[in-house]
């Protein structure tokens, strides 16, 4: 199973004040709070382990079929070993890419299966699935009746988990097989 | 006045779509049908306790993702301040 989550880095500024009253201790442990001011970079490390939560809780959601909001369910473990979310005992393998625009962080079940994991990035438009489907070769992306995306292949009809996330200006769709 | 009008107010700042935000009802759902960022679904619940001077645990935050379930939690938070 994998999830992923994009944040943009502008908009996260311009929209979340998370310098609110209340605001961290709703959404972060106190340790992960400590490691958030503590760092360089409070606000990236904020949205880094933010993406975190949002792309474990994309597995956890797909297992399950259960939505719901309790983001310190996630607890983001960052060691010397990588980064990690444990969802009561379930380790799920997290790697993350960080630039100037934006944070895109990955989540998988297994470690193996995150180092196979692909990522196609395109402009957020309400057009993505026809921009993606216009520009690949071999898959379409589709999506079945309950919005959960799926590459197609187009030689044998054969489906892989994919994972669509979206944020501002950028767009990531993620799966082993892109 | 109805509950569901201060949390339309409340969560007007967040919907960028303001026609679904005319067309809001008990079976409204944040994220599905308003668009709302996850990351601001903390401040609609912060705004809320600072509204109705109610404190929202985690467990209760968990259910909020549409309307009818935040004006569930508002009325239990009220009922228990009122006991």
């Amino acid at each position: 199973m994998l999830g992923n989550d994009i944040v943009d880095l502008q908009k996260a500024s311009l929209e979340s004040n998370w310098r609110r009253k209340g605001y961290l201790d709703k959404l972060f442990s106190a340790q992960e709070q400590q490691q958030i001011l503590t760092s360089t970079n409070p606000e990236t490390t904020l949205w880094l382990f933010w993406s975190m939560k949002e792309a474990a809780y994309k597995i956890i959601n797909r297992e399950t079929s259960e939505r719901f909001y309790s983001p310190k369910k996630f607890v983001c473990i960052s060691n010397t070993a990588g980064n990690f979310v444990d969802f009561e005992g379930k380790i799920i393998h997290i790697k993350s890419v960080i630039n100037q625009n934006f944070i895109h962080t990955i989540a998988s079940s297994t470690s193996e299966n995150l180092s196979s994991i692909q990522t196609t990035y395109l402009e957020n438009t309400s057009n993505y699935l026809s921009d993606f489907n216009s520009t690949s070769l071999n898959y379409s992306l589709e999506k079945n009746s309950n919005g959960i995306p799926n590459l197609i292949s187009k030689t044998n009809r054969e489906s892989h988990l994919a994972s669509v996330s979206h944020h501002g200006k950028y767009l990531a769709i993620v799966s082993s097989v892109l | 006045m109805p509950i569901i009008n201060d949390l339309k107010e409340i969560i007007t700042p967040y919907v960028d779509d303001k026609t679904a935000l005319e067309n809001i009802t008990e079976d409204t759902d944040f994220l599905t049908d308003l668009k709302i960022n996850s990351a601001n679904l903390v401040d609609i619940v912060l705004d809320i306790e600072e509204k109705f001077g109610i404190t929202i645990d985690d467990a209760s935050m968990n259910k909020m993702l549409t309307v009818k379930a935040t004006i569930a939690v508002i009325e239990e938070k009220q009922a228990e301040n009122a006991g």
